[in-house]
This record gives structure tokens, sequence and C-alpha cells, in this order.
């Protein structure tokens, strides 16, 4: 019974979202709504690629950059240099990605120790040589930027309409890949490694393989996605696609959610994405990015499980407080979007300090020491 | 010849720059497991403190010798906090990123995104170089070659050597161990901390007095000196100083060879060129010892 209103209650949200646009055109509503969320499914897609590696399999990359960057830039270069069709210049941009991915693979997990430090400092290392490439390759860009053609959809689908749809179908491509390998035996195998690798590996869990094609999955999901975002970025920068934003975001993002799960990313994504749309207004950019920096030190060092996992027990609580918040702030005649990201933050509140006052309260702070203690 | 001499000498003083920018890293990694973004934080914000004093008209000399207290007090602070919190390598990254990324937007609020350089009226020493024969060599780098040479080799006996390293190598592998040995060694990691406090102040108003200032510059250094504490041996201050010469030497070689846009990326490549052939690192590290 439980199984059929999960899957009613996808089936649902599916149909809904597919109506999305049809609905802002009837009645006539702003057609931000739909480039908002397609931020959403953007982020969905870019946090799960990471969180396949990064959380998964306990191996943090810093190099999220690299992989979309190379999907943005396989795609544009494909698009404006050669003219190929914008469906095959994406797909590509996902291949570049994954052997890109794969690359840096070989090189850092045939290491015997210190594997995860390295894998971190190599995927940053290898983005941020791929930012001076394409600021210096004048094949890639050469500092100029590419301008891409004004391209024209199926459908007669305005171009919001059209990626509103194709973001809609890579994030369910994402959530799909990230939920699948969660329950299959590739991910036991990851989580067994994030775990106790030595462990895992003396189990029989070949470990390299299980690695290697998290590691080239992500890169091919940070690639599609990537490649798609080409189309709405529109005017394709080295300086813009390699800043530090997108792995500082999609950390946060899973740090936040939780990275043990297929859903972290989803929740991360949502929190994250409604704070910083709503943040990164004029002249708010360095005062979000301070607040976003002090948010993933807080997460980090108050829930280092993330969201996720204390939405199972105190979901429903959440949810009434950051309605609550939405009502309130709706009420206060403010714009909706305003009011979701409000409603979202009081949750996120609401979380930290229920979790906290119970957590460290005097009972549990004497059990958390017990914990500690036997821990060594 | 001599441009082949020039270019290698520049390495070298370049590479030792380097290996004074980066020894409070692989102090705080080789030690307590600490990967340390906040570093970067401690030399730009000494950076941006030697512009402010300079353009008021500070002898940046006094400046330098200023920097190196007060950078020991704010890594020892920073040491405290951290040790407050607990966290694995894993976290520690992302938090002391997070924590970079807040330094990045207050120095953009305070200092704006535009490059600040310390005006030359106030920094002749950025231009004065001594000659050696034919090679010319800038004084800051001249200053930034003895301070690294002198302080990782001071750093790297008193660590073979002295009771006090021998208890911290020792705490790596077993700490519980050498704490019921009787040696007390979160203060001896403070004694560290305080010198990667110190070495990253110094190096910072180094870096003020050789390039220009802005919030995002930090960028431009981590994979260059990470790659020198990995290729070095993490936690091997002499081998960092090979590691950070190997770097400066490739990089001068390649932009002497005409290639300026390869130059940015020797790093990346010498890191993972280094991690192919050595996958160890060049040098030993202290974590080769950790149990586990």
């Amino acid at each position: 019974m439980s199984e059929l209103r999960i899957w009613g209650a996808i089936a649902g949200v599916l149909v809904g979202l597919l109506l999305v646009p049809t609905v802002v055109r009837a009645l006539g509503l702003p057609a931000y709504y739909l480039v908002f969320l397609y931020f959403y499914f953007f982020w969905v897609a870019q946090a799960t690629s990471w969180n396949l590696i990064s959380g998964y399999a306990g191996y943090f990359s810093f190099g999220q950059g690299a992989f979309y960057g190379a999907g943005v830039y396989g795609a544009a270069v494909l698009i404006d240099r050669h003219g190929v069709p914008y469906g095959l210049a994406i797909l590509a941009g996902a291949a570049v990605s994954a052997l890109i991915a794969s690359a840096i693979g070989v090189v850092t997990f045939r290491l015997r120790q210190i594997r995860g430090p390295v894998f971190a400092l190599v995927t940053l290392a290898v983005a941020l040589a791929m930012h001076s490439l394409a600021n210096n390759v004048s094949y890639l860009d050469g500092g100029r930027g590419i301008p891409l053609p004004k391209l024209s959809y199926p459908f007669g689908l305005s171009d919001v309409e059209f990626l509103y749809y194709a973001g809609l179908g890579v994030g369910l491509v994402a959530v799909a890949m990230g939920w699948w390998t969660y329950r299959n035996r590739h991910g036991w195998g990851l989580r067994a490694i994030h775990d106790d690798e030595r462990v895992a590996e003396g189990l029989g869990v070949p470990t390299f393989a299980y690695k290697m094609g998290a590691l080239a999955l992500s890169g091919a999901l940070a690639g599609l996605s990537g490649g798609l975002h080409a189309l709405q970025i529109r005017y394709v920068t080295a300086d813009a696609v390699f800043s530090l934003r997108v792995p500082l975001l999609v950390i946060m993002m899973c740090v936040l959610g939780g990275r043990r799960h297929w859903l972290g990313p989803l929740v991360g994504a949502g929190v994250i994405h409604a704070l910083n749309d709503r943040l990164s207004g004029p002249g708010l950019s360095s005062l979000s990015e301070v607040l976003m920096g002090l948010l993933l030190m807080v997460v980090v060092a108050a829930l280092p499980e993330g969201i996720s996992s204390h939405l199972r027990q105190r979901g429903m609580a959440a949810g009434l407080v950051g309605l609550s918040g939405l009502g309130v702030a709706l009420v206060a005649r403010l714009a909706f979007l305003d009011a979701l990201a409000i409603g979202i933050a009081v949750a996120v509140v609401f979380l930290v300090l229920r979790t906290h006052r119970f957590a460290l309260g005097p009972w549990h702070r004497s059990k958390a020491r017990e914990v500690e203690a036997a821990r060594g | 010849m001599v441009e082949l001499g020039q270019a290698v000498a520049s390495g070298v003083l370049m590479g030792t720059f380097y290996a004074l920018l980066a020894l409070g890293l692989t102090l705080a990694w080789g030690f307590f497991e600490t990967i340390d973004f906040t570093h970067f934080a401690v030399v730009f914000g000494f950076g941006y403190v030697a512009y402010e004093l300079a353009t008021r008209g500070v002898d940046l000399r006094l400046v330098l010798l200023l920097v190196a207290p007060a950078g020991a007090l704010v890594g020892m602070g920073w040491r405290w906090v951290l040790r407050r919190l607990r966290l694995d390598e894993a976290r520690s990254l992302v938090f002391t990123f997070g924590a970079l990324v807040v330094f990045e937007g207050l120095s953009k609020l305070v200092w704006t995104a535009d490059y600040r350089r310390i005006p030359t009226a106030q920094n002749p020493y950025a231009m004065g170089a001594a000659t050696l024969g034919p090679l010319a060599l800038p004084f800051t780098q001249v200053v930034s070659f003895s301070l690294s040479l002198i302080v990782a080799g001071a750093v790297g006996l008193w660590l073979r050597r002295s009771y006090a390293g021998k208890a911290l190598r020792a705490a790596v592998s077993d700490e519980e161990m050498v704490r019921s040995c009787g040696a007390d060694v979160e203060r001896l990691r403070l004694l560290i901390a305080a010198l990667g406090g110190a070495t990253g102040g110094i190096g910072g108003v180094l870096v003020a007095m050789n390039y220009a200032l802005f919030p995002n510059a930090a960028e431009q250094w981590v994979g260059l000196l990470f790659a020198a504490v990995i290729l070095g041996g993490i936690g091997n201050p002499a081998g960092l100083v090979f590691g950070g010469i190997v770097i400066g030497v490739a990089e001068a070689l390649a932009q002497g060879l005409g290639a300026t846009a390869v130059a940015r990326l020797v790093g990346a490549a010498a890191l993972v060129i280094g991690l192919l052939v050595r996958p160890e690192g060049l040098f030993p590290s202290v974590l080769g010892r950790r149990e586990g």
C-alpha cells in the first residue's frame, strides 16, 4: 500500500512539473518562475553528480567546475565552431567530461596512501589548469568568450520553456542515477569504501573499478548538465564557468542536504538555490558569499550528517514551520519567491536548533562522551 | 647561457618563496590532520594589512618584523578553534574552505574587487635587486629565499633531532601512546601552528610587495602551493623546499621558452606527473607512519 502511495506521489509530482509551463503560459505569470525551476534542476544534476563519488564513496572533489566546464565548453565549441546540432553537442560535452574524470581517476586511485586528500587536490588542480587553458587557447576561448547563436527549438517552444523541459529531463536522469546507484551493488560497494577502504578491498569489493565507475558516471552527468547549461548562459566565458562558485555551491548543497543518501542533493539544492537566488541580487553578491561560507562552516560543524537524515524524524514539524514562515511572509506582501526563501531558511534554522537542543542536552552530552571514549 | 642561468636562479628563488608560503600548509596537514585553506586567508589578510600600513607610510621592513608575532598569534588562535571542533581531514577541508570564502567575501566588501598595489613610493624594495655577477636577484626574493631555507632547515632539524620533534612525529602514528609517555602534544602543536602563521604572515607581506592584491588572488596559489606540499612529502619541511624549487624552476623554464600560457599549468602538471612517477610523493611524508 505504502509502495503504491509513494509511486502515486512521484507520478503526481512529475505530472505537476510537466504542466508548470502550460500553467504559467495560461495564467500569464512571469517566465522567471520557469527559470528559477530550471536552475533548481541544474543544481540537482550537478549536486547529484558530485554526490556519486564524493558522497557515496567519500572521495572529496573540488573539481566539479572541471567536469561542468568540460560540458559547457565541449557543447559551446562544437555549436559555435563546427555548427553541430545542439543535441549532439550536449552529448559530446558529457563524453569529454567523462573522459577527463576517468583520467583523474587513473592518476589518483593508483596511490597506496593519502588517496583521499590527493584526489581532492588533483581535482582542484585540474579545474584551475582547465581555466587557464580555456583562457589561453584561442580554439577553446582565448579570453574572448564564446557567444552562442540564437537557436530554434522544436514544437514552437520559447527558449525558456525548452530549457525547462530539457533541464527537467536531465534532472530526472540525475535523480534516477543517484537512486539506482544508491540501491544496487555498486552503491553498497561505494559506501563500504567510504567506511573503510582496506576492509572493503579485503572482503572482495572491486574498489578500483567501483570508484572509476562512480567517477566516470559523475563526470558524464556533470557534463550533460553543463552542456545544456551552455544554452542557458548563451555567452560562455572562462572566468564565469571555472569560478569557484560551482564547486563551492555543489559541495554546500550536498554537505547541507546529506552526503550518504540520494535525497541529500535534492534537499540541499532546494535550500541553497532558493537562498542564493534571493541573495545574489545587485550589491549583495559578496555579502551572499560571506553568508554562504558561514552557512557551510556552521553546517559542517553542527550537522555532519546533513539535513535529510533529520527530515525523517522531524520532517513534518520542519515542513509546518517552513510553511508558516512562507505564509507570514506572503501576508506581509512579499514576492512569492522571497517568501519561499524565507520559509526554507526558517525551516533549516528550526532543524539545526531543534537537533542541537536535544543532541547537546545534558543526557546526550554524556552519551556523546561515552561514544567518543569507546571510539578511542 | 646567461638566460638559462637567470631562469634557473629565478626559478629557485620563486620555489623557495612557494615553500615559505606553504610551510604552514604542510605542517598543519602533517601534524594535526587539517587541510587548512584558511592559511591562504592568513597570507592574503596580512598582505592587505601590509598594503594598508604601507600606504599610511609605515616602512615595510618594520611591517615584516611586526607581522611575525601577529601571524603566530593568529595561527595559534585558529588552531585552538579547530581543535575545539574536532574535525577529521575531510571535514576540516570543507570547513576551512568555507572560512576562506568568508574571508574573500569580506575582503571584497572592505577593499572591493579592484586590484590593490602598494604605491612605488612606499615600496622601494620591489624594484631593488642585488646583482650576483650577471644575475639579478630581487630583494623580496632574497628575503624569502634566506628565510625559507633557514626556517625550513631549522624546523626540519628540530623535528628530526629534538625530543619535542620526536614526540610530534610519534604522535602522528599513535597519539595516545605519546600522551601517556608524558609529552604535551597539544602544546607542541600550538608551537607548530604559530610557526605556520608567522611564516604565512611574512609570506603575505612579501606577496603584497611583489604582486597586486585582489580578493580572489588565493585561487591562483592554491594549486601551486598544494602541489609543492605533496611533491615534498606531507609534513616534511626540507622536502617542501625541494618540491617548491622543482615547480619554480619548471615554471621559469617554461616562461623562458616563451610559453607564458603554459607556465600557469606547470603546477598542476608537475603534481600530476609527480604522482604518476612517485605515487608516494618525491620525499617521505610523515603520514606514511600513520596507523590504519
